[in-house]
């Protein structure tokens, strides 16, 4: 058996120390099968991964318009030259043999037919008949009719067109990321919490801290390189500590010191217990909590994000959806919320779940009193046979960690917090504890939030490719910010819709009630991805609804599309994302797209020369629109203004908001180009991707989100920037003094976000001083109970599912699943169970079981053994694979307050096939 | 087969026009498009209707044991090989104990049927001392399978041209 320290005696056969000039890609070829380099002709650039939200840097080898090799970039300061696999697939994902290189439209006869079957067209045709649907839908129910579906995946450039094409062009707010599914409970939290957007910390806190904690987070498997780096401090640092807190066993608790494995939601009442134990043992930092944190709480009876009425509901799901209106307070919730078991509290502010107040620190404590270890351990435990003594125990060993002045800590934690019904609630526990410790915004220390996908930070947070948002953390609500977005875009005053649109799964469930009929689909894959699923793909499939689907690999939501658009691929335009550390990383277009295959950017660009000013600005219906200076239900015309400003009615919106005086004075072709393409800007002599970029930087700059020129980003050396980019300078972490420039001078730490920095103040339960008071700099520290989830098993559906990705697969497959490695390393999904509860079923691993919950059931080979351990009476299906099609089984019940679904809890049966 | 002429010629087509301006593809005649519609159940990694319910078998990784002259190709010059062999039983890569490393940490390959040696590049620590070949593999580099992956004996539903 090999030991660490085995494996770090190994000597090679050159073994004496020496500095050599060669990079791992040339180095990994001399490993044994004696293959060299990818050859003397092989031109490399600099690119980010297109996979998860770490943001590696990659090294592209092309040859004669090919991608032929990738490598890990030794300058990227993310990854330093490392890969995990998926990685080094980015060289072959580009090459699926099913690639669609042209647009398809279903027809019967020559003509688009709902029922006809997918028949090549130009894009000509494509636009034609695109047109001709946004028209119908648009004329019968205005704005609110139409909607974008965009994704975390989408360039900074490609969202950031989508918002204007949507929000300006448009006036529709109806654009949502799949990224509402991956980490808008994070958003939540952070604007909550801290009034502004993104993480204080950085990756470099990895090498600066002693402890970290991954809370709902699997980083072995869906950050590997993040995890690489904990693994590599972990070996050196015999002080070094890492904390799993988990639902079951993963390849991070293989690496972890300790493993805390807990009950479904309990996460909730684990963070209140450390928060009190932090105050029981006089830890807290009081000078910290004084001069930079308030206390605040909000409502509890806020529902679950389930449609509050029966309409659609299957018999099987009504006893769930009940609880969306009235919940009947288990013994545990009734003492964690200081209530009487067996009461039955209305969900009354169901309505206003993000309303909060100020409260005294005396009540905040009062609040956290309930949450002692005894009561905590019994309710959180998670694996039934574990021996109730060693769970308190570690419990009370990660307390001493976070209670300790003299460690560091870092909590990391992803969807287990984000995709949860209290989703906003548990990211802001996490801050609690690491305000209350002062262990925030410091180096080495930090609740660091990390996103699942290469631009969720970029693309869907920065430019704001949510319903509500607006680039730069701005808000469509917020009247100020619309003139903002109208001053730098150019626009009519009261142009841009001040009513919040439908958020992702709303924007399905409209679906279902023929409220959205027409649905543009770009860089996700929605109807495999969405919980509940049999209801959207059924709805996708109704007579009314126009699905267009951009998409470079068929999968589901192609299937159930009208009209599928072929997209060019990450190496195949130019572009950028943001990664999980505020890093922004751009990139050239290094091959040209398959056949008649286009970014997504010139597909929008496209689309926008079919419409008119006039077909867009003049007075629209907006049922349930109330905003000061609106007509209710209405949004004016806007056309007498813009014929004021210069913009006639007969301008194409492309015209209005992309080609605009500004954007064509940024040519093309462009020395940054090096030579490279760009298949977008062929036949215009402006570039696109440069103008928009910097026209989008407007709005940051000057406001924490500054970001570098567009041609910095390419200089020799620069592998990325941390934003807010002042002065040349990027900032590691933010609301410290020492490292970001907008923090006060002489304020050491300032947490100087603005939004929702002015609040009344009350009791734990309700406001008793309306007066608002400023708390300018200051993060709050919020009391959140221990609440369980709307869907727990019982007699019928005894067992938790729980979804999630695995190490080898991006999200639903289309992509990983073509390149033939990982295709053969995880060839399908599997039913991860627990061998006892497999046993008592009458099932052995390799056996095929049907899983079956409320909503549906698909069948499934059960793995009793591999990578995870289950506690008793729970099961893990990831996601990957299309023909196990789990999120038909899923609840699609969301965080009340951050709109993103809980993939984490449902209750479903299991039994033999 | 029609789904295949569908997506894959012209996808060839395009690899042969090279970088060719993608604006001037040929785009084929309209004449064929009655005849080359395909249904939805026919796309995908599933050849199935989004409302059908797909079979499922097991995978198995061929090979339980190490050993043998089985080293796979790689996908490209510094890919990193793929694991012949199943590697259920090796698993997990803890803190303290990695039984990838009990055969492979090896000075070098003395012959075909030999395990694939560590090689130099992960005796680089690229953040801490960029370029120096040390006699200690990299810490970064203990988990072997986050980037050496086994391979089950399933064919890929649709092939890859890379």
């Amino acid at each position: 058996m090999s030991t660490r320290r085995d494996f770090i005696k190994a000597s090679i056969a050159a073994a004496t120390a020496a500095v050599v000039g060669i990079r791992p890609g040339r180095a990994e070829g001399q490993g044994a099968t004696g293959q060299g380099d990818a050859g003397g002709d092989v031109q490399w650039d600099a690119a980010p991964c297109r996979f998860c939200g770490t943001g590696c840097g990659l090294l592209v080898g092309t040859r004669k318009g090919r991608v032929v090799a990738v490598k890990g970039d030794p300058d990227a300061p993310v990854n330093r030259g490392l890969l995990c696999v998926k990685g080094y697939a980015n060289a072959r994902i580009l090459y699926g043999e099913d690639r669609l290189t042209r647009p398809l439209l279903r027809m019967k006869g020559g003509k688009f037919d709902k029922d006809g079957d997918f028949t090549p067209v130009t894009w000509e045709q494509a636009f034609d008949e695109m047109e001709r649907q946004f028209r119908r839908v648009h004329g019968e129910l205005g704005p609110s009719g139409l909607a974008v579906m965009g994704s975390g995946q989408y360039t900074i450039l490609e969202g950031y067109a989508a918002s204007k094409l949507v929000k300006a062009g448009w006036r529709s707010n109806n654009l949502e990321p799949n990224a509402r599914h991956c980490m808008a409970s994070a958003v939540a939290a952070f604007m909550q919490t801290f009034g502004i957007d993104e993480p204080a910390g950085c990756y470099d806190d990895i090498e600066l801290t002693d402890t970290i904690v991954a809370f709902g987070a699997n980083m072995a498997e869906m950050h590997p390189m993040l995890w690489s780096r904990i693994v590599d401090r972990h070996q050196r640092d015999r002080a070094f500590r890492v904390f799993n807190l988990t639902t079951f066993g993963t390849p991070t608790s293989d690496l972890a010191d300790t493993e805390i494995v807990f009950r479904p939601n309990t996460d909730l009442a684990i963070w209140n217990y450390l928060a009190r134990e932090i105050i029981a043992r006089k830890r807290v930092d009081t000078a910290f909590v004084e001069r930079h944190c308030v206390f605040a709480t909000g409502p509890s009876d806020i529902g679950f994000g389930m449609r509050r009425d029966d309409r659609q509901a299957l018999p099987s799901e009504l006893d769930t959806r009940a609880r969306e209106r009235k919940v009947t307070l288990s013994p545990e919730e009734a003492i964690a919320q200081g209530k009487t078991a067996g009461t039955a509290v209305e969900q009354r502010s169901a309505g206003e779940p993000d309303k909060h107040w100020l409260v005294s620190f005396a009540e905040f404590k009062k609040a956290l009193e309930p949450y002692t270890l005894e009561f905590v351990a019994r309710l959180s435990q998670g694996d039934p046979d574990e021996p109730p003594k060693q769970y308190r125990e570690k419990l009370k060993v990660l307390a001493d960690h976070y209670a300790d002045p003299a460690r560091k800590v870092v909590t990391f934690w992803t969807m287990g917090f984000n995709q949860h019904t209290r989703g906003t609630w548990v990211n802001e526990q996490a801050y609690m504890v690491h305000l209350l410790t002062g262990k925030q915004a410091k180096p080495g220390s930090g609740a660091f939030s990390l996103t699942g996908q290469p631009s969720a930070c970029g693309t869907a947070r920065e430019v704001g490719t949510f319903t509500h948002r607006l680039p730069a953390d701005m808000v469509v609500t917020n009247p100020k910010h619309r003139a903002r977005a109208e001053k730098i875009w150019k626009l009519p005053a009261r142009t841009i819709n001040p009513k919040v649109g439908s958020h992702l799964t709303q924007m399905m469930r409209d679906l279902e009630d023929g409220k959205i009929q027409f649905l543009w689909v770009q860089v996700t894959n929605p109807f495999q991805s969405t919980a509940n699923a049999n209801r959207w793909i059924k709805a996708a499939r109704d007579k009314g609804a126009f699905l267009v689907v951009s998409d470079p690999y068929p999968g589901i939501s192609t299937k159930v599309a009208d009209l599928i658009l072929p997209s060019a691929m990450i190496f195949e335009k130019w572009g950028g994302y943001g990664n999980s550390e505020r890093r922004t990383q751009l990139w050239r277009e290094q091959v040209a797209p398959p056949g008649e295959a286009r970014s997504d950017l010139w597909q929008m660009l496209e689309f926008s020369k079919r419409l008119k000013v006039k077909d867009c600005w003049g007075e629209q219906n907006l049922p349930g629109l109330t905003a000061d200076g609106y007509e209710p239900g209405k949004l004016p015309s806007v056309l007498a203004d813009a014929a004021t400003m210069g913009i006639s009615p007969e301008a194409t919106l492309y015209e209005v908001l992309f080609a605009t005086s500004d954007n064509v004075r940024v040519k093309w072709p462009d020395p940054v180009a090096k030579g490279h393409a760009n298949h977008t800007a062929s036949g215009i002599d402006w570039f696109p991707e440069k103008a928009l970029f910097e026209e989008y930087a407007q709005f940051g700059r000057g406001h924490a989100h500054d970001l570098a020129p567009f041609d910095r980003y390419f200089e020799p050396g620069v592998r990325g920037l941390r934003w807010p980019v002042v002065d040349g300078k990027e900032t590691p972490w933010r609301f410290n003094e020492k490292y970001d420039p907008y923090v006060t001078k002489g304020a050491g730490i300032e947490f100087y976000g603005e939004a929702m920095k002015e609040l009344p103040s009350g009791t734990l339960g309700e406001v008793s001083d309306p007066k608002l008071v400023s708390l300018h700099g200051k993060a709050k520290i919020f009391f959140r109970p221990y609440q369980g989830p709307p869907e727990c098993p019982d007699e019928r559906y005894d067992l938790w599912l729980s979804t999630g990705r695995v190490l080898e697969h991006w999200h639903s497959g289309t992509m990983t699943r073509r390149v033939p490695e990982l295709y053969r390393a995880m060839p399908s999904a599997l039913l991860y169970m627990n061998p006892g509860d497999a046993e008592r079923r009458g099932l052995a691993r390799n056996e095929v079981a049907w899983i079956e919950s409320r909503r549906g059931k698909i069948k499934v080979v059960v793995e009793t053994g591999g990578r995870y351990r289950m506690p008793s009476g729970s099961v893990y299906v990831p996601w990957f694979d299309e023909g196990v099609f789990i999120n038909k089984l899923t609840l699609d019940a969301t965080c009340p307050i951050s709109k993103q679904i809980d993939f984490k809890k449902c209750a479903v049966r299991v039994y033999k096939a | 087969m029609r789904s295949r002429y569908l997506f894959g010629s012209l996808l060839l087509a395009a690899c042969a026009a090279g970088q060719k301006p993608v604006a001037q593809a040929p785009v084929p005649a309209q004449a064929h498009a009655s005849t080359l519609g395909i249904p939805d159940r026919q796309m995908g990694l599933s050849k199935a209707s989004v409302f059908d319910v797909p079979e499922q078998k097991p995978f198995v990784f061929p090979k339980d044991t190490p050993g043998g002259n089985d080293k796979l190709p790689r996908a490209f010059p510094g890919a990193p090989p793929a694991i012949p062999h199943d590697v259920l039983r090796y698993l997990p890569i803890t803190a303290s104990r990695n039984r990838c490393a009990d055969c492979h940490n090896v000075g070098k390959t003395e012959g075909e049927f030999d395990p694939t040696p560590i090689p130099t590049s992960h005796h680089i620590d690229w953040r801490n001392a960029p370029g120096v070949v040390k006699k200690e593999v990299a810490g970064t580099r203990w988990v072997c399978t986050s980037c050496h992956v086994p391979q089950a004996g399933q064919t890929p539903p649709v092939g890859n041209s890379f």
